[in-house]
């Protein structure tokens, strides 16, 4: 909410200064989001008035302009004297008063931010003794249609700050929900005066004699909706007239433009109150006003333009025709009133804040109205509201005919305020420090509440502008926001100690990140929103989660992968040069899933696991001198994830991915199930995303890989181990993982302690025809070694020969000598 | 000089110009050897009395042992030597850059959460985790802000599909429904000592992760980091609050003369409420206070839902946000570069 701090002075005016009313204010709850000054600085502009005009001599579209500032400019005898000044603007006529800033003046600051100085200058060889000035010359506003005329009662040589109110700031405030009370000037100075004890002004209180008898019919149909309705009819008056310039100001400085003079009428009365309150045309209400909630398939047209549909749980007005108002919200076209209207229904209402609330959300828009009903209005007041607005449109908008109905007051269904008791126990034990009954006492006094005691207990009944007053935790924070929770005591918690640490089978995941960080992959995070076209062709997700709502259209479904991410990060920085890539994410994919249900850590329908993903592309190693450059493959990758697993040992089986190339891709089994994928971006995805090259990518579930195993003393090997390296020839199409299940396989007496793969060598084709055999040696080196004893050589040579004669057996190999 | 006195000079003579071990041995046969000059000299003592023999014998040795002395002398030098030589040789640039794969790195928001993490761990803290697409009733309803509830406008809320109308599924707007559902199964599991009448032990956790609003601009990002914070047992009061918090500030900004201001404020989930600010006495941004937290006593109807007796159980609950830490630790000054990927501001966090 925004307002001029002039107006909140005029209601209560503490001896502080605005930095610190900005400063009492934030501190008491009411955060002052900004202070800013209602014009720049600025001097020695005072009030002009063009007395006579001439054409200049030397320039058709430049006007001599005689200019009356009374006092600010005498001649040598000491009379008041004329400026000659030059001016451009097409508006410059005789009678009018314009800002005049006089020889000597100090202009805004320009865009260098140094303030112009007004000399005597020649316009074309005319001397021109000052300057006439725009709104947007005096940066007032972005104006710049002409000179800024001011009202014709401006006193000629009067200062046009002074004119115009300028030394002035513009306060907004960011007000929570339960501050309902604080949406009025009159409001917050309320609380002003409660937190410095400066006296708050009393609203006058007005009362217009009723000139006719007539009242229109109104019925409250639903007490649950409107607990009052207060209205008058007025007649008579001239809709024309425009709002007076100082209203107009006002509600500029509030941030709302000037419509007609009666809406600026009730909008000056709601910032000034707090009370909103609607002006029907009587006229083009159809019969009697009846309060009650929508009824399905009911439309309405509204003050805005667009055209609602409401239902039971929307509150309306309706005539004995159609809806004519959305309750608490706006007004309805049909009933507005125009430049034609001259009999009018003024009404103001208590609506129930639950009837209102959430309301105009429904409908995506929010008004001044809905937002203060939502909260809380004061439904002590309407008859009081509607006398002040009575008489600002008396004054403004009478003629001599205008006459007033007399007000019709229906109070159905009013809050009644139910007494709130505060144990001092209770708020002492809460806010964790003594208190006494006094000091609670006092504290919610000052904030103009009234306090019944008793032992150990003090009761408040609320007013009626209060509605954020209801359990005992409301009266207690009265109490320590009026203590202050600066003064709120400096001592350590005292508390049990009980030993709460990761259990050791499961590492944190700053040890994951720390773990991929040594291995060269640099962090990052990334939305969790995706374009769906990542979802369809890099996750095979035909019907990805989707937002109702989503910001952009590239970011309208949930992921539920990480790669499509990682593949965005290696494209952005692929596009500023950096061609190596190595960065890996965890993060939380989003997977359908209808048997999950709900329960203490789980959303139906969703699966929601989290995730560890890295992509590696360019150099292996860093450019460096000492060692081959090559490109990072599927086995620097496949390293890197078995490192991550170690000391666990997953098994990568040959699998198929939609983002992955289908030869280069494997899952990653542990435990008989698939915990992630490893494998090259499948070349038609680097083609369609733009990409110089096929990253390496792999995608594990985060909970395996957290996962230890707590490790289990195992005796040593009192007995040397022996090695015996093999080497056989099998067919191009036999895998190592099946070489090595046949070694295990193979009869050695239990003597078989590892196994390593330590060369693959592909002979050259002795013919000139075939650029392949079609086969491979593969080199083996077998540890041997036994619990019971040293092995003998026939042992040894028995073991050897059993695996060799199982790779023959079951590959059909051959060993190489 | 005698004759044995020139029979040791002449050996260190020729035992210096031997300048391989070969040549050595060499020279060493010429003295030592089966026809050397100490044993010719030997041979030659078979005439001598016996009284000669023995003056003779021991003279002979003395020179004997002197050559001795003079050959090991020159087989060390010889062999310190090739051992200098091939040091030289084997002598590497140590100036060229060592083989690495280059280094990788944690996200600075990573970063900050781990510390966070460490400093309230070393407080009792437990972390906990929870969904990002939540249930109306743990994002709102749970924590005291019914539908149509005002506060609910202050989360610009993204919806997702499913759901019932009446309680549709969301994107967490803030970290506050992992305190619920951590409270609820803490609860849960302590139910019957509470039904017995024992204490139970207190709640003491916090709750890292993202969050969403529909929100984007420099200093908002539509998905952001939270962190709840939430210490419930018997005697948890809104002065501890402000105690733990300060603590943890100034740890985490390793600053002893932080300045914390608590603000009142609302939060349907808190009363009394308060937003946190801190101000740095030094540095680019001495003086100016700067938000970082919301939080507040549990409101009652929280800790019903929780499954606990308010009049039992009081405590505090927090939620501040990572990223703005993060920022403020390394100076950051634009909370987009936390999410674009670039590499070029990520690894500057090493």
């Amino acid at each position: 909410m925004q307002f001029p701090e002039s107006w909140l002075r005029e209601f209560c005016n503490p001896p502080i200064d605005t930095a610190q009313l900005a400063e009492t204010l934030t501190m008491a709850g009411l955060e002052v989001e900004d202070i800013k000054p209602v014009a720049p600085p600025f001097s020695k502009v005072v009030v002009g008035e063009i007395v006579e005009t001439f054409q200049h001599p030397n320039a058709d579209r430049l006007r001599v302009c005689k200019v009356n500032v009374g006092t600010a400019n005498k001649d040598v005898l000491g009379n008041n004297a004329l400026l000659d000044i030059v001016c451009g603007a097409p508006n410059a006529r005789v009678g009018i008063k314009v800002p005049c800033a006089m020889v000597g003046a100090q202009m805004p600051p320009g865009e260098g931010g140094k303030p112009v100085d007004i000399k005597v200058g020649k316009l074309r060889g005319v001397e021109s003794q000052g300057m006439l000035c725009s709104a947007r010359e005096l940066k007032l506003s972005l104006d710049h249609g002409g000179l800024l005329e001011l009202s014709a009662d401006a006193q000629p040589g009067q200062d046009i700050r002074e004119h115009l109110q300028l030394d002035d700031m513009l306060l907004t405030l960011k007000l929570t929900p339960n501050l309902a009370h604080c949406l009025s000037v009159a409001g917050v100075a309320r609380e002003v005066s409660a937190l410095t004890g400066a006296p708050l002004k009393a609203i006058q209180s007005f009362s217009v004699q009723a000139g006719i008898a007539e009242t229109l019919p109104v019925r409250i149909s639903a007490p649950d909706l409107c607990g009052r309705f207060s209205g008058r009819i007025v007649r008579n008056i001239n809709p024309r007239v425009s709002t007076p310039q100082w209203m107009v100001d006002r509600l500029a400085r509030c941030g709302q433009r000037s419509v007609t003079a009666l809406v600026d009428i009730s909008n000056y009365v709601m910032y000034e109150l707090g009370q909103p309150s609607h002006i029907f045309d009587l006229e083009k209400i159809h019969g009697g006003l009846d309060v009650r909630w929508g009824r399905a398939g009911e439309q309405i047209k509204l003050l805005n333009g667009s055209t609602v549909t409401v239902d039971e749980k929307v509150g309306v007005i309706a005539d004995d025709v159609q809806v004519e108002s959305l309750a608490g919200i706006m007004g309805g076209d049909a009933t507005a009133v125009s430049d034609d209207t001259c009999h009018i229904y003024l009404e103001a209402a208590f609506w129930w804040p639950k009837s209102i609330a959430g309301r105009s959300r429904r409908f995506n828009f929010s008004t001044d109205a809905g937002h203060r009903y939502e909260r809380g209005v004061d439904s002590s007041r309407t008859v009081e509201h509607i006398e002040r607005i009575t008489k600002l449109i008396l004054d403004i908008c009478g003629t001599p005919e205008t006459v007033c109905g007399p007000i019709d007051d229906l109070q159905v269904n009013l809050p009644v305020a139910s007494p709130v008791r505060m144990r001092v126990s209770r708020a002492a034990k809460v806010i964790g420090m003594p208190l006494t009954q006094a000091q609670c006492v006092q504290a919610l006094t000052r904030l103009g509440l009234s306090v019944a005691e008793e032992e150990g207990v003090v009761t408040v009944t609320p007013p009626s502008y209060r509605f954020d007053l209801q359990i005992e935790e409301d009266l207690i924070e009265e109490v320590a926001r009026m203590v202050g929770y600066n003064n709120l005591p400096s001592t350590p918690p005292l508390a049990p100690i009980t030993a709460k640490i990761r259990s050791e089978s499961k590492r944190g995941s700053s040890a994951v990140r720390r773990a991929l960080a040594g291995l060269g992959y640099q962090e990052t995070i990334n939305f969790s929103f995706v374009d769906e076209r990542w979802e369809h062709e890099l996750a095979g997700n035909a019907h990805p989660i989707r937002l109702l709502n989503p910001i952009a259209s590239q970011m309208s479904v949930m992921r539920s992968s990480l790669l499509g991410s990682l593949l965005h990060v290696y494209k952005f920085n692929m596009d500023r040069k950096n061609e190596n890539v190595r960065v890996f994410e965890l993060g939380r994919v989003f997977l359908r899933d209808i048997s999950v249900k709900s329960t203490d850590s789980t959303v139906e329908g969703f699966h929601q696991p989290m995730r560890v993903a890295g992509l590696a592309v360019g150099r292996a190693d860093q450019l460096q001198w000492g060692r081959k450059d090559q490109a990072s493959d599927f086995f620097d990758m496949k390293g890197d994830v078995e490192a991550l697993f170690s000391p666990s040992k997953p098994n990568f089986e040959p699998a198929t991915h939609h983002s992955m190339h289908p030869g280069r891709c494997a899952k990653v089994m542990m435990d008989g199930s698939i915990v992630g994928y490893l494998g090259e971006l499948h070349p038609k995805w680097r083609q369609a995303y733009d990409l110089s090259s096929a990253p390496l990518m792999f995608e594990l579930e985060l909970d395996v890989v957290l996962e230890r195993i707590v490790p289990v003393f195992k005796p040593v090997s009192k007995h040397q181990a022996v090695e015996r390296d093999i080497a056989v020839m099998v067919a191009e199409k036999v895998t190592h993982a099946s070489v090595m299940h046949a070694v295990w396989a193979a009869p050695t007496d239990g003597l078989l302690y590892n196994v390593t793969l330590f060369d693959v060598y592909r002979p050259k084709p002795t013919n000139q025809i075939d650029t392949v055999t079609g086969e491979k040696s593969l080199a083996v080196r077998l540890t041997l070694n036994s619990d019971q004893s040293t092995l003998t050589e026939e042992r040894i040579d028995a073991a050897v020969q059993a695996v060799v004669m199982k790779l023959i057996g079951t590959l059909g190999a051959r060993q190489r000598v | 000089m005698n004759e044995l006195d020139a029979i040791v000079e002449g050996s260190r003579t020729s035992f210096m110009r031997a300048l391989t071990p070969a040549d050595l041995e060499n020279a060493k046969a010429l003295f030592l050897g089966k026809s050397g000059r100490i044993t010719e000299l030997m041979k030659g003592m078979a005439s001598l009395t016996v009284e000669d023999k023995k003056s003779r014998g021991a003279a002979i040795n003395l020179a004997k042992q002197a050559i001795e002395a003079a050959l090991d002398e020159r087989r060390q030098a010889l062999a310190d030597a090739e051992l200098q030589a091939q040091l030289q040789a084997e002598a590497l640039d140590v100036t060229l850059p060592g083989r690495q794969r280059g280094q990788g790195g944690l996200h600075p928001v990573s970063l900050t959460l781990e510390r966070i993490e460490a400093i309230f761990g070393s407080m009792g803290f437990e972390v906990a985790d929870g969904p990002e697409i939540e249930s109306d009733w743990f994002n709102f309803t749970a924590l005291n802000t019914p539908e149509d509830h005002p506060a609910r406008s202050m989360h610009d809320t993204f919806y997702v599909e499913g759901g019932a109308e009446a309680a549709p599924n969301l994107l967490r707007t803030h970290t506050s429904p992992m305190q619920i559902r951590f409270a609820v199964k803490h609860v849960k599991k302590h139910r019957p000592a509470i039904d017995a009448g024992q204490p139970m032990p207190e709640i003491r956790v916090i709750a890292p992760g993202r969050t969403y609003r529909v929100d984007s601009d420099a200093t908002h990002s539509p998905m952001f980091h939270q962190c709840e914070g939430l210490w419930v047992g018997e005697n948890v009061s809104f002065k501890d609050l402000k105690f733990v918090f300060t603590d943890f500030c100034r740890t985490f900004f390793e600053s002893d003369d932080l300045v914390l201001r608590f603000r009142p404020s609302f939060f349907p989930f808190t009363e009394p409420s308060a937003e946190i600010d801190i101000q740095f006495q030094s540095g680019p941004l001495a003086g100016r206070w700067l938000e970082v937290a919301g939080s507040g006593q549990v409101h009652p109807n929280v800790i019903r839902n929780m499954g606990l007796d308010p009049e039992k159980y009081i405590g505090f609950a927090f939620g501040m946000g990572p990223d703005r830490l993060t920022m403020l630790r390394y100076g950051v000054n634009d909370l987009r570069l936390f999410f674009d990927g670039d590499i070029r501001f990520l690894s500057q966090f090493q």
